[in-house]
């Protein structure tokens, strides 16, 4: 998908999620990671650091080589989030762990955070 | 988890699917069908004894996280197959009962949707929504009449 249909998906998916709240948390925490990966995408796609037919879906498939490249060119801060919204999934997703609701806020943080910046990386790219 | 878990975890998933349109929130509405998909289909292996059910959730099976020695922490484990993420890969369908084969079939073909449609550029189409709608119906029809054929929890 090109850069700028991963953007088209990231925006759709944020606009349902403003239909749901952290009570709603097993969707909220999935939806985050779905944008979270079309936001990295837009990014990484719009600098050249991956091909359009080379998407990023999970940060688990990710080689230790392409941590190191896209972590130097990108900041790692991307890769660190969908980590981190992959590691809350079993609890909170497919398990009945407490704490669901604040894992979506701070999964909906994460979510804003990587939009910021993916749209500076992008811009700045040109 | 056990049965009562995976049905709670049903009826919380169904609400918000509830609030999301079809085509316009397709993706998160696709993930609340394929998901509550899922529990069903795990909440019936569990009640046919087919999985075991205990504390342990599914990443990357047959790694599960269960609750670690001090509170609020995890670890990560091996465990047999207890809950499982998808309907893929032929130890996965050796285990799958033939009285769930509806249930199977349907989240296959919820499964051939779902990176197109997520990640990919499927056009989001009406008749796209219907066909996850069938699907979805036809899963939880055939897993929640095995989950009351069978009476809950099989036990480890």
């Amino acid at each position: 998908m090109k850069a700028g249909g991963h953007r088209a998906k990231a925006e759709r998916i944020a606009r349902s999620l403003e239909k749901l709240s952290p009570e709603d948390w097993e969707i909220v925490i999935d939806g985050v990671m779905l944008a979270l990966t079309h936001w990295i995408n837009y990014a990484f796609h719009s600098v050249g650091l991956s091909a359009e037919t080379d998407d990023v879906m999970h940060a688990y498939f990710a080689t230790a080589f392409e941590r190191q490249h896209w972590g130097l060119a990108a900041g790692p801060e991307f890769l660190a989030a969908l980590e981190e919204i992959e590691t809350i999934r079993p609890q909170h997703v497919r398990g009945n762990a407490p704490t669901g609701e604040a894992a979506a806020t701070r999964a909906l943080a994460i979510l804003a955070d990587v939009r910021e910046r993916a749209l500076a990386k992008a811009t700045d790219n040109g | 988890m056990f049965v009562d878990g995976h049905l709670e975890k049903i009826e919380r998933i169904e609400r918000q699917r509830a609030t999301l349109d079809p085509i316009a929130d397709y993706e998160l509405w696709y993930f609340a069908s394929l998901m509550n998909g899922m529990h069903a289909m795990n909440a019936a292996l569990h009640a046919l004894g087919a999985t075991v059910a205990e504390d342990c959730f599914a990443h990357n099976v047959p790694v599960y996280v269960r609750a670690g020695a001090e509170p609020g922490t995890w670890e990560a484990v091996i465990r047999p197959f207890g809950d499982l993420e998808h309907v893929d890969g032929a130890d996965i369908m050796a285990i799958i009962p033939d009285a769930l084969a509806p249930a199977r079939d349907a989240l296959l073909e919820l499964e051939t949707v779902r990176d197109p449609g997520l990640r990919g550029d499927l056009e989001i189409t009406v008749a796209l929504a219907s066909k996850v709608e069938a699907a979805y119906g036809a899963c939880l029809a055939n897993a929640q009449a095995v989950i009351a054929k069978a009476g809950g929890d099989a036990g480890p």
